[in-house]
Formats: C-alpha cells, structure tokens, sequence
C-alpha cells in the first residue's frame, strides 16, 4: 500500500508528466488558454489515460511481450488509445448532449496527446505490475491536470502584464513553466 | 499566386516558418531530449525521416483519405513510420536508440507530423511533399541541435563530448528540465525578435 502511494506522489509531483519528463508540453501549451478548457482538457486526459492503461496493460504483457512483438507497442497502443476516445465520444453523444460540442472538440486531439502515450508505454516498458500501471497511469493524468491548471491560473493573471515583445506567446508560456518545474523540483524531498 | 518551387519549399521550412521556433510545433522532444547535442542531432533526424516519409505517403493517399477521420489515418501512418525508423535504430545505432528512450516511439504522436500533414501534404502532390519535409525536418534538426548544443556547453561543459568549459565551473540547471524551458523560451524570443524587424 506505500508503495503504490509513493507511486502516486511519484508520477503526480515528483517526476509531474509535463514539467518533469516533458510529455504533452504542446498540449499544455494549448490547452491553457480559458481555465474551463483547461479542466475539461484535464478531465479528458484523465479519463482516457486510465481507461488505455487498464487496456494496454495485459495486451502488452501478455499478447506482444510473449510474442516477442514488443517493438509494434506504439502502434497497437495508439489503435486501443483510438478506439477508446471513438467509443467516449460516442458516450458523450449519447448520454450528455448537452456536452457534445466541447467533448468532441477535445477528445479527437487526445490521440495525439503524448503524455498519454508516454505514460502508458512507460507502464509497459519499465515494467509496473497492473495495480501499479493504474495507480501511475491515473496521477500522471493528475499531474498533468496540475500542469495544465495551475498554468491556466497563471496565463490568467498576466494577461495585462507588460512582457516584453519577443516574449510575448509562447516563450514567456515557456518561462512560467521553467518556473513551475523548479518549483516541483521542492517535492523532490518527499519520497 | 506564386508558384510553389522546391526552393520556396525548403526556405519557409528552414527560416520563415521554422517549426520549433515559429510555430512551435513538436516541443515535447526538443525539450526532453536535448540534454547533449548529439542527442538532439540524432532525435532531429529521427523527426525529419519520419516526416518526409508521412508526408509522401500521405499525399499520396490523398485522394482515399477520408477528411471526417484524416487524424485517425496520419496517426496510423506516422506510427508504422516510426515504428520501421525504430527498428533501424535498435539494428545500426543501439546507443543512440538507448538513450533516446521512449521518445523514439513518441514520434508517431509529434505534432511537427500532423501540422504538416493536414497543412501541406494533404493537398499538394507527392513530390513537392517530399521537399516539405525535407525543409521542416532541416528546420527542426537545426533548432534541436543547436538547443542541445547551448545545453550541453552550459549544463556539462562539453561539445558533443569535447570538453570546453573546465568541471565545476559548469551551470547545472540548464542540464535539468527548467533549464530546456528557459533556454527554449529565450530561442523563440531571440526568432520573434528576427522576425518582428523584418515584418514577414
């Protein structure tokens, strides 16, 4: 049980998805432009994460290991990732259609998000039991959540800040987040 | 409108529309894995060869490819390019390949590949394609490299492996991951700057 709470503490704060090993930054980047975006981006890439992994799991272990076929991971990884976020849209449509518009903007653009991607082939490539691919899978979407929120709360608050022209955008984005990531850095004690 | 050359081609790849500083395309890896220029060197040209392969293969399914589900399409084709580029990699150059880790396999999903594919190959033939990538890749190779380079001065104090800067007197964050932010934050400026006094 503190092994899979350090687990958690791990992939959330101490090595965070984005600001750590700097999965999805374009993603992050993107996705912070409204704090409601931001949330419903956090929540998607949640619930997708999890659902892969819980998926990924014992097709990698048990189907592609075995087989000696550890190299076609990324490719069937992104067919199960695919399927999945075609099967959530569909949901949305169903159950929620009110939502519909916003969820079916997001959701397309997950497959190509690579935290995702890179969380759950690093569950398979370094070789986490099942528990523990969950439990990382789901605090890494958490720690991009962190990521993608707390740089939204940001973005907000410069909006009338005098940057200086070049670094107007993207670099200044690129600051924040330098600045996000020493300050993870702190957590660096806990575990 | 002026007519679309190979020259044109390679020249908005490399300089007007830069893919890592201008448009910012596929940051993940140039931030990930720029801790050595010859990391950055070796992930550029990973980058390139997968794009100039999607790009032709794209445009040439142009016709079949149906627009509601095209994201679907280029995600498939860009993971089998990368997936034969990986295998190249682990037969010819298994340390580069090790320590590029995970981020081989995160081609398939960079965004370089899917701004170029839906904004050129998708409509243009497949020569010219060809030569898109080929200019986007030399574009973000260049950056990645360079990026690795000033990380590597400053972080380690060696240019792919020759040292220049004597041990301790080197700056350690720019090895870390702030430092990429930083050091990324102030090429972009450095392009805005160019950019801003010539008016593209």
């Amino acid at each position: 049980m503190t092994k899979l709470i350090y687990v958690a503490i791990m992939s959330a704060f101490v090595n965070n998805v984005v600001l750590g090993q700097m999965f999805g930054v374009n993603a992050v980047i993107r996705g912070s432009e409204k704090i409601g975006y931001a949330l419903r981006l956090s929540l998607s890439v949640i619930v997708v994460t999890f659902l892969s992994s819980v998926v990924t799991w014992p097709v990698g272990e048990f189907l592609l290991n075995r087989f000696g076929l550890s190299f076609l991971q990324p490719m069937v990884f992104l067919i199960i990732e695919a399927v999945i976020v075609l099967v959530l849209v569909k949901l949305v449509k169903v159950k929620f259609p009110k939502r519909k518009q916003v969820y079916s903007q997001i959701l397309p653009l997950i497959v190509i998000n690579s935290a995702v991607l890179g969380v759950i082939l690093m569950n398979v490539q370094v070789g986490y039991s099942f528990l523990r691919s969950t439990v990382n899978s789901v605090c890494g979407g958490l720690g991009f959540a962190a990521a993608v929120i707390i740089l939204a709360g940001v973005r907000e608050r410069i909006r009338f800040n005098d940057v200086p022209k070049p670094f107007e955008g993207v670099p200044i984005l690129l600051v924040v987040s330098g600045l996000m990531a020493i300050a993870f850095y702190g957590f660096t004690g806990l575990v | 409108m002026k007519k679309d050359t190979i020259f044109k081609r390679l020249y908005h790849g490399i300089l007007i529309e830069n893919p890592s500083v201008v448009l910012c395309l596929g940051l993940c890896p140039t931030l990930a894995v720029t801790t050595t220029a010859k990391n950055g060197l070796a992930m550029g040209i990973v980058t390139a060869a997968v794009l100039i392969l999607s790009e032709f293969v794209i445009s040439l399914l142009k016709r079949i490819i149906p627009k509601k589900d095209r994201m679907i399409v280029y995600v498939l084709i860009a993971a089998c390019w990368t997936t034969i580029v990986q295998l190249v990699l682990n037969a010819y150059f298994p340390d580069i390949s090790e320590s590029l880790g995970i981020f081989v396999a995160l081609t398939a999903v960079n965004g370089l590949i899917f701004g170029r594919a839906d904004g050129y190959a998708i409509e243009n033939n497949p020569f010219l394609s060809i030569f898109d990538g080929i200019g986007f890749g030399i574009g973000y190779t260049l950056i990645i490299t360079i990026l690795g380079a000033i990380r590597e001065i400053l972080g380690i104090g060696t240019i792919f492996g020759i040292r220049i800067i004597p041990d301790g007197y080197t700056l350690s964050i720019a090895a870390l991951a702030p430092g990429a932010f930083f050091l990324l934050a102030c090429l972009i400026a450095i392009a805005n700057k160019i950019k801003g006094g010539r008016r593209v």
